[in-house]
């Protein structure tokens, strides 16, 4: 195998490595803490893409602050999702929180693609790229500056998520929340701000995704679809709710995808990955990184 | 200090609480008392809204809190020690117990806190990085007691601290809950074990079957002839 070949998987494999451990964090904070199995998170992703594109294309924002708007707005919309779908289901549910919880995210999903749908039309709406130029290594081996900004913010947007959740107390407030909830009422902290605060958090971090790869990845309405299956896979395969093995899941699926694709062929990536997938939860039913088989309503 | 009147609660249909009346004075040490299923843990959860009520009223310190939130009763002052710990298992030690000081906002308290803490547990301090689900039964509800005091409460309800510890480690619990009592600390404290419970405890309380039914200073308890029947292992024979 050529050393330019390798090269290339590398880069692709980190590239796609950020984005799925960007989707798949926001995801496993979810689960973890809210018990909300969204199948909305594609849509959330899309919502930033299209962000990040009216805010570089229509509204002429450079780079960086078309990236940061479009988390602003990502991170709006999780909030006025959570305050005004999530949290009245939840007084309303009681037992059958889950499965409400995952119908209504079935519903939005649908809801959302057909409102990008009828606003931004079926066109993709991309861009060639946010920065200009290139690094070459040597003559066969290069990347484009605009990927490595692509994924510098992505680990930038991991890295401070991280630093969010270890070192501050809103950050303890929500791991204590994920792993016991009357422990943490019993402490004084406020579930439902944290709840808010939660989905907030998941949401930007999918819009960053889609405003991050806009010139990758051009926005359009069902844009949404593969990247949340990719992140359900990622958190499966990493463990439910588990939002260090979602960061490092991430870039294993990421870099799997883009050796097999090297190795096997376009068509070969999505069958190698579930096959490792069905082998791993043969081998260990709770994911890679996950503790114990804790059923949600457990918790 | 705490005051709970005609109090009626428990799960969906089933009724446990009964017209339960107490009172705690502040500075007490009170005892809770009753065999099992008697609705102690219900009357606790009650007071802290883990359960809402469905009639009566509690007041603490002046304040009605029947029926607010879990994480706002906890503010008032009240720190609820649960027979399951609820700790947070996949945190360290040490982040458990920051959690506790959470609703404070003078980091120089919380740090007073933390070393008062440290010192009544040094069991803690010396596993303060390790993760609170790897141990053992009694560290763990040290933990969950020294979490509980992070809060510097006013008041502290323990439910059957005893429960599943090895007498040795029974005896530095009760031990450590004593301090507090010196430390100004008023404590309800839900048992089984009668006998220990009201040779530290100064009044107490009896529930059967989700109603008051005795009352009195420690001394009169231990020596009241239902109790001894049922509780002590002392009767006479007669009911």
């Amino acid at each position: 195998m050529q050393l330019a070949s390798v090269w290339n998987l590398l880069v692709t494999g980190t590239l796609r490595g950020g984005l799925y451990a960007l989707m798949a964090v926001g995801l496993a904070l979810i689960m973890g803490v809210i018990n909300v199995n969204s199948f909305m998170h594609g849509e959330l992703y899309m919502i930033g893409a299209y962000a990040g594109w009216l805010a570089h294309v229509i509204l002429g924002f450079d780079p960086i602050l078309s990236i940061i708007s479009a988390a602003l707005i990502s991170f709006i919309v999780g909030v006025l999702m959570e305050k005004v779908f999530f949290h009245p289901l939840r007084r309303k549910s009681g037992e059958e929180w889950l499965f409400n919880a995952y119908l209504v995210t079935v519903g939005l999903s649908f809801v959302l693609q057909n409102i990008a749908l009828v606003v931004f039309k079926p066109v993709y709406r991309g861009i060639p790229n946010y920065w200009e130029g290139s690094i070459q290594l040597s003559p066969t081996m290069g990347i484009s500056i605009d990927r490595m900004m692509s994924f510098l913010i992505a680990v930038v947007a991991i890295g401070a998520f991280w630093l969010f959740l270890r070192r501050t107390k809103m950050g303890r407030a929500i791991r204590a929340v994920a792993e016991d909830a009357r422990g943490a009422m019993l402490v004084g902290i406020e579930l439902n701000n944290i709840y808010t605060l939660s989905f907030g958090l998941s949401s930007m971090l999918a819009g960053i995704a889609g405003a991050g790869l806009l010139s990758l990845i051009p926005a359009y309405p069902t844009m949404g679809g593969v990247p949340l299956a990719k992140s359900w896979y990622v958190v499966i395969l990493a463990g439910l709710g588990n939002v260090r093995g979602a960061i490092i899941g991430g870039f294993i699926v990421g870099m799997l995808e883009s050796i097999s694709y090297y190795a096997l062929g376009a068509g070969w990536q999505d069958v190698v990955s579930v096959v490792i997938l069905i082998l791993i939860l043969l081998v260990k039913p709770s994911g890679l990184f996950g503790s114990e088989v804790k059923g949600v309503l457990e918790r | 200090m705490l005051e709970i009147k005609n109090l009626n609660s428990g799960y969906g249909h089933l009724q446990v609480l009964w017209d339960v009346s107490l009172k705690v004075s502040e500075g007490e040490f009170l005892a809770l008392l009753g065999p099992n299923g008697a609705g102690k843990t219900t009357l606790l959860r009650t007071i802290t809204g883990v359960v809402q009520p469905w009639a009566g009223e509690i007041e603490f310190m002046g304040q009605r809190i029947r029926g607010l939130p879990t994480p706002q009763i906890a503010k008032t002052g009240i720190s609820f020690i649960t027979e399951d710990l609820n700790l947070f298992g996949g945190m360290s030690v040490r982040e458990n117990l920051v959690l506790g000081a959470y609703t404070g906002r003078d980091k120089k308290k919380i740090r007073e806190s933390l070393d008062y803490v440290l010192d009544l547990f040094p069991v803690l301090g010396e596993r303060q990085n390790q993760l609170a689900g790897t141990l053992s039964g009694g560290e763990r509800k040290m933990l969950a007691v020294g979490r509980g005091l992070m809060s510097d409460p006013r008041l502290l309800l323990v439910d059957e601290p005893s429960l599943g510890l090895a007498p040795m480690l029974v005896l530095s619990v009760f031990k450590a809950l004593q301090e507090l009592r010196q430390k100004g600390v008023t404590i309800l404290l839900v048992e089984q074990n009668v006998n220990m419970s009201l040779q530290i405890a100064e009044r107490g309380y009896i529930l059967e079957q989700g109603r008051i039914v005795l009352e009195g200073q420690s001394a009169a308890l231990l020596e009241d002839e239902h109790v001894k029947g049922a509780y002590l292992g002392l009767g006479t024979g007669e009911a």
